[in-house]
């Protein structure tokens, strides 16, 4: 689980969803505090989402990074993670 | 503008002259005008620690500048830990800052009397009394310095205890976590009794045609946050070679005596993301934002925040001395950003020793009663404490592993893995052929910032080297054919990097997809209305590195110094490629390539026609007359 | 209307805002003239200060302006600081603003101005820290404004 750093003050009542951006395809979808993870609809990509209060969170890294540049490896042609 | 301060300390006095057009067309910046300053102000019998020695400190030519990324700057001296060419680039916010103030660059002459630090502000620069700074950590200092100085955008550039102590492998910091890492230049600024350099001001900057640079940046921008070496480093920073270097075989492990730890899955970036980082800082201008904040409970149960770690930390104490588990590495990380340690130094020195504890080498008599057992937390930060304290063991190492393994004695010095007295960093690149070339011969001793070929470890197809490098590099780091080529690609555009203030995290060192040399004229010429050719900027890159190759030859250097560690030709022991070493015979013939690459004789010497061809022929001549009649 | 959003917390201290924002709005490059500043109190402390203007509905420092000099364009609602009419040291406006919007710029105070609806440092904030509001989202790519802003 992503830790929330929400300050205690924030914390009152549910604010509505967030617009992330995919690190890896640009696609925009949404994510609700306090969901850790979220997949991106546009390439199905798992990242960690970061929360800072209940309105601003943001992805910050693939789920897991072996997986992530296992998958990427074999999207790209020739074989190439890079 | 384009000023250079020389700073006399013992004198307090300060005189600033116009940086020469010809001085910036043929070495631009940053780490490129301080290795001619400092060729020329000391020689090969200069002391590292007495006040013959020079501190510079430069801005990279576009640092500061509304380009991506534009923030770094180099220190550079006479090494006080190898003692020859002693260089290091750091990031941050202060290069900027110093350009804002007035200045591109410092040269820091003999030593003050009495403690001081610089602030440098609005054109001036003034002598102010850090005596009151003793005692403090790092970051006490810098925010005792802004606090003093009434301004929370002063940028600090400060030593430690480590450095004011002159331990010989000192480091200078800035914010909580950039450094000037390696090379001791901590341990020549504490020399010289200047314990930090505040920086603010609000200069304009000349640009060559703004609205160039702006679509120059927006371009580069683009390019740069849709490229996947991006996605890697704007997530993880240096702690995605972690994982890499663990599931690909080439960890690097307990002194490099083994090529795999096989030690338990915490040692993994996910999980310090997962459980230990809190915020991710940027440097100037950089929106890869590849430093981490994190925040760790303490075995005595206190809570602290510190800056990082970086790859060197998490691998060096992580793999080679065996903790794996980050409230040991974050507790050590931080202790040596608190006393201005450097981590590579610091892990590749604890690693040592604990391979000489080890094997009996050394005991509890020499190291002030610690017991070196590999992953001992207790160990780990018993050998930091005793450095700074300067007792036990520490009170050998504070000299440089050098002393100590002379004052140890009994082949000590066999065990501790370096090149030219500098330690290599803590993955074990034996399999990679052309990091190993890069490693051997590196202008500063073993340097993965200045010689190492990353996208060997790509697999990448010869049809893209070959587009990138011009001749086909194998796809397989194993091959030693072509490396030379990748090898000095590396090094040229590395000094180009440094030289411009540019970091190398945005550049085709690190992944095909971010800016190459194409990509640094533009931003030149935009800048500055200096036009290159990419021929001309990448022979730039070249020139610097020879000027560095002749400071090490004056010293006494050549092609016996160009040799990777003795443990790379032994095998490697884990792993689907168990077997991996160094061959002698195929590594010697890659050297020779090398130097007929780059137009050195046989010997690692540049040759007249060499130097010529860059204009060096003047310091090929004062190296010449100082190796003696007869030699070349 | 168009207003910038600050989401503080993701803010990494790059300062690349600044330094575009500086770049565009002056032909001599000075970082002084950003219209922004990015600062934090203590080293240790990993959270930035964002002092912008975020175009505040109910503007004190507008009421506090004793010349003229601040007022609200008609059409876009942006706050306007007009140089010419800014006396040198009153910084009533600076001094009225909770949020520190109004920034030395070496000739007289500065103030935000939204770039004319396409603001450089929302375009290079990695982070998004910084956002245009009252925008639709496109289906991919980074925040950018709508072509009408929408009604409030």
């Amino acid at each position: 689980m992503a830790r929330d750093y929400t300050p205690k003050h924030a914390k009152v009542g549910a604010v509505g969803p967030v617009a992330l951006r995919c690190k890896a395809c640009t696609a925009r979808f949404e994510a609700t505090h306090p969901a850790a993870t979220a997949v991106c609809p546009g390439c199905g990509e798992a990242w960690r989402i970061r929360w800072f209060t209940p309105d601003s969170g943001m992805i910050i890294a693939p789920l897991d990074w072996t997986d992530y540049q296992a998958r990427a490896r074999s999207r790209a042609t020739g074989g190439s993670g890079q | 503008m384009n000023k250079l301060a020389t700073i006399d300390l013992d004198r307090r006095q300060v005189t600033v002259e116009e940086i020469a057009p010809d001085l910036r067309r043929r070495f631009l910046g940053g780490r490129g005008i301080n290795t001619h300053l400092l060729f020329h102000a000391v020689d090969e019998h200069t002391d590292p620690l007495g006040p013959g020695n020079v501190l510079l400190f430069g801005t990279g030519l576009l640092t500061g500048l509304p380009w991506v990324g534009a923030s770094r700057s180099s220190f550079s001296a006479k090494s006080p830990e190898t003692g020859h060419l002693g260089d290091s680039a750091g990031g941050g916010h202060f290069g900027a800052e110093v350009r804002f103030a007035g200045f591109d660059h410092l040269v820091l002459r003999n030593r003050a009397a009495e403690p001081v630090y610089l602030w440098v502000h609005d054109g001036q620069i003034e002598l102010r009394d850090a005596r009151h700074l003793e005692a403090l950590t790092l970051t006490d200092t810098q925010d005792a310095i802004k606090h003093e100085l009434g301004d929370t955008r002063v940028q600090v550039a400060a030593i430690g205890p480590a450095g004011r102590r002159c331990v010989r492998w000192a480091c200078i910091m800035h914010t909580m976590a950039d450094a000037w890492g390696r090379t001791g230049m901590g341990a020549v600024m504490g020399s010289k009794n200047v314990w930090a350099i505040a920086a603010r001001g609000g200069a304009t900057l000349p640009v060559a045609d703004p609205a160039a640079l702006a679509k120059v940046t927006r371009t580069h921008y683009e390019q740069i946050t849709r490229s996947k070496g991006f996605l890697a480093t704007s997530s993880y920073g240096t702690l995605v070679r972690l994982n890499n270097t663990r599931t690909q075989g080439y960890e690097g492990g307990f002194n490099h005596q083994r090529n795999m730890t096989e030690l338990p899955g915490e040692l993994d970036a996910d999980v310090f993301l997962d459980r230990y980082e809190i915020a991710k800082t940027a440097c100037f201008n950089c929106p890869t934002h590849c430093r981490h904040v994190h925040e760790v409970t303490l075995r005595d149960g206190t809570r602290r925040r510190g800056g990082g770690p970086e790859y060197g930390g998490a691998g060096g104490w992580g793999s080679q001395c065996g903790a794996a588990d980050w409230r040991t590495i974050l507790e050590a990380w931080d202790y040596c950003n608190d006393m201005g340690l450097d981590v590579l130094s610091a892990t590749a020195y604890t690693a040592w020793l604990m391979e000489l504890y080890e094997k009996g080498v050394i005991g509890e008599a020499d190291t002030g009663g610690l017991s070196l057992r590999w992953g001992d937390h207790d160990a780990i930060m018993g050998v930091l404490r005793q450095t700074v304290e300067r007792r036990g063991i520490g009170a050998l190492i504070a000299e440089g592993w050098m002393h100590a393994a002379r004052a140890i004695g009994r082949g000590a010095e066999r065990f501790f893995d370096h090149v030219k007295g500098l330690s290599i960093e803590c993955d074990d690149v034996r399999g990679h052929r052309a990091q190993v070339l890069g490693l051997a011969t590196s202008s500063r001793g073993a340097c993965h910032l200045r010689s190492r070929y990353t996208l060997e470890e790509f697999a990448l197809p010869s049809s893209v080297t070959e587009a990138l490098i011009g001749v086909p590099i194998p796809s397989d780091a194993a091959s030693y054919h072509n490396k030379e080529h990748a090898t000095v690609w590396t090094e040229n555009v590395c000094a180009l990097a440094d030289a411009l203030g540019a970091c190398k995290f945005l550049s085709k060192w690190l992944s095909t997809g971010l800016l190459g040399v194409d990509e640094f004229r533009d931003a030149v010429e935009a800048a500055t209305g200096m036009r290159f050719t990419t021929e001309e900027l990448v022979r730039v890159g070249d020139r610097i590195y020879n000027m560095e190759r002749l400071f090490l030859v004056r010293q006494g250097m050549s092609r016996k110094d160009d040799a990777p560690p003795a443990k790379f030709y032994e095998p490697w022991t884990h792993g689907p490629r168990a077997g991996t070493r160094v061959e002698r015979e195929p590594f010697e013939a890659l050297l020779d390539r090398y130097y007929a690459l780059r137009g050195w004789d046989g010997d690692g010497i540049p040759t007249p026609e060499a130097l010529r061809a860059l204009g060096l022929e003047r310091e090929g001549a004062l190296v010449a007359s100082a190796r003696g009649p007869g030699r070349c | 209307m168009l207003r910038l959003t600050v989401r503080k917390f993701q803010c990494t201290g790059c300062r690349f805002c600044e330094s575009v924002c500086a770049a565009g709005h002056a032909p001599a490059f000075s970082l002084g003239a950003a219209r922004l500043r990015i600062s934090q109190e203590t080293i240790t402390e990993p959270t930035f200060a964002v002092n912008v203007c975020r175009q505040c509905t109910v503007c004190l420092p507008l009421a506090a302006c004793p010349t003229g000099a601040l007022t609200r364009e008609a059409r876009t609602g942006v706050l306007r600081l007009d140089p010419a009419r800014c006396p040198a040291g009153c910084r009533l406006c600076a001094e009225a603003c909770h949020l520190g919007a109004f920034h030395d710029g070496g000739h007289g105070l500065i103030l935000c101005d939204l770039c004319g609806g396409d603001p450089e440092c929302v375009r290079v904030c990695y982070t998004e820290a910084l956002l245009l509001s009252e925008y639709q989202l496109p289906a991919r790519g980074p925040a950018r404004p709508a072509r009408e802003p929408s009604p409030r």
